[in-house]
């Protein structure tokens, strides 16, 4: 068990593309040894990066720049994992005296953001504009105006948001915290009822 | 009660009119040489599909006014509805599970915390090949019989069952209508009239599902549709497969294109978007971001255990 001090507290963050196709604007900003500075002075000690279908370009450019993978820190990058919730950003979560809050940066796949707000873990989008029709820029936007997470329109202004992020220090789950379990508004797909009075009207049709 | 405005097609006069035309048929056809038979017989072809097609045409008018008039009740919860048990819980209902997205806010939907599952059957419509929606759905599964026994209350009983794509990515479309016609008879005979397995309160009237689901999915409207041609013809009683949509909460501004075949042709019984702009454009009912009703892994608090 690691001493419960700050520098042995370990932190990670997790950059996810999507599994179908490649963020190259993304995965190129955060394999770049600057970006790795910066998460290394906030205390990040891994950084892995799921860049799907870019697995072989990103892999030999990690590699030519593996000197400068900053020490008592680890970068990876794979192509796709079976369960990212629970495999990769479970890593972000905090667990008291091994472990600080993570990060997730993310493209804007609604499924991996909704997995980061089940975990409560602090995400940046940043949309795949090259994708067709650019469905995800909207679902961004829409987050980062209610205050989901923080939305990032480059993989470099995703980093300098990471910074700003913890220059607030933000790094908790914004206040804009949209979990209904206490809320009196809310539908519950299990109390979705027919309606009308259904039995007499079938009698009525039946019976011509 | 409303009125019915418009009567519906008698059935049992056009059943007496084909019956008096087969036994015509059957006394005079053995006096005819077979040449002579091409006339009556495509006559009466005519009578019977215009009869048919009529029959069809009305009952499906029929299906959607008595759709529109009884749209599927939002429910608002008052309190924390989810500690009141609902009586009776016995119940079964059919979810149509898409792609990996889908699937997700389809169980978030559902992973609420209302655990009075007892006697009560969930049936989980999966395409083939789609293995990520199995997983998915079979840790909800676990997740929930391991809440249901910390409080002490049943999880009932699930079961999948597989439908062959309607078309593949890249399929041609030439080959398309084959598979979705393999789709739809999966549906009908895999899905729909296929009872709950043996061993759960399955009395008749749990023979079908009573409420479907879906979020988005095409498969969806396959579902759809077939129940709406199953109630046309009688099989699927009326009081049964009410099909309630919810368009995905990724939707912000518009329906996908199987909302908007919803939203279009009036094949579901209730229609729902989590968005209020989507709400307002399309005239249709805001249900609030219903992914958000889900639990969370730390659901006492954000996670605020970072120590800076």
């Amino acid at each position: 068990m690691e001493p419960a001090s700050q520098g042995c507290l370990k932190r990670h963050c997790l950059v996810t593309v999507g599994a179908t196709v490649g963020f190259e604007d993304l995965t190129r900003a955060v394999l770049r040894p600057a970006f790795w500075e910066h998460l290394k002075s906030q205390g990040f000690t891994a950084l892995r990066i799921q860049c799907g279908p870019d697995i072989t370009w990103a892999s030999s450019e990690l590699s030519s720049h593996s000197d400068d993978i900053p020490p008592g820190m680890t970068v990876d990058v794979f192509e796709v994992s079976k369960n990212l919730m629970k495999e990769e950003m479970a890593l972000c979560k905090p667990v008291h005296g091994q472990r600080r809050l993570g990060l997730v940066i993310s493209h804007a796949g609604t499924g991996t953001i909704l997995d980061a707000w089940k975990l409560g873990l602090p995400i940046i989008v940043v949309p795949n504009t090259r994708l067709l029709n650019d469905h995800q820029t909207e679902l961004a936007r829409h987050l980062g105006n209610e205050g989901y997470a923080i939305h990032s329109s480059t993989g470099r202004e995703a980093i300098s948001k990471a910074e700003l992020l913890w220059e607030d220090n933000k790094s908790r789950w914004p206040p804009n915290d949209p979990s209904r379990s206490q809320d009196a508004d809310a539908i519950s797909i299990w109390d979705i009822q027919p309606g009308g009075a259904q039995k007499e009207e079938v009698a009525q049709m039946t019976h011509d | 009660m409303s009125p019915r405005k418009t009567k519906a097609i008698p059935v049992h006069p056009v059943i007496i009119s084909l019956g008096t035309l087969s036994i015509a048929f059957a006394l005079v056809v053995p006096w005819l040489p077979w040449w002579k038979l091409l006339w009556p017989l495509a006559l009466a072809s005519f009578v019977f599909t215009s009869g048919a097609l009529t029959f069809l045409a009305a009952r499906h008018m029929q299906l959607l006014r008595h759709r529109r008039q009884h749209p599927v009740r939002w429910k608002r919860r008052h309190g924390d509805t989810r500690q009141v048990p609902r009586q009776p819980s016995q119940d079964y209902y059919l979810m149509v599970l898409g792609s990996g997205g889908h699937t997700k806010e389809m169980l978030m939907m559902m992973d609420d915390g209302f655990c009075d599952f007892e006697g009560f059957h969930r049936r989980y419509l999966v395409s083939g090949g789609d293995r990520m929606s199995l997983n998915h759905l079979e840790d909800y599964e676990a997740d929930l019989g391991q809440l249901c026994d910390e409080e002490g209350r049943s999880a009932g009983s699930y079961d999948v069952r597989f439908v062959t794509r309607a078309r593949r990515v890249h399929q041609p479309l030439l080959t398309t209508p084959f598979t979705a016609l393999a789709s739809l008879y999966d549906i009908i005979f895999n899905v729909l009239l296929s009872s709950p397995p043996q061993g759960e309160p399955a009395a008749t009237e749990l023979r079908y599902p009573r409420m479907i689901f879906s979020n988005g999915p095409a498969t969806g409207f396959f579902v759809a549709l077939a129940v709406h041609i199953l109630k046309m013809i009688y099989v699927i009683p009326q009081d049964r497969c009410f099909f309630v949509y919810i368009e995905s909460w990724a939707r912000i501004s518009t329906l996908s294109l199987t909302g908007k075949l919803f939203h279009h042709t009036g094949l579901a019984d209730g229609f729902a978007v989590q968005h209020v702009e989507v709400a307002s454009i399309y005239g249709v009912e805001d249900a609030g971001p219903m992914v958000f009703n889900s639990r969370r892994a730390a659901d006492d608090a954000p996670s605020t255990g970072q120590t800076k």
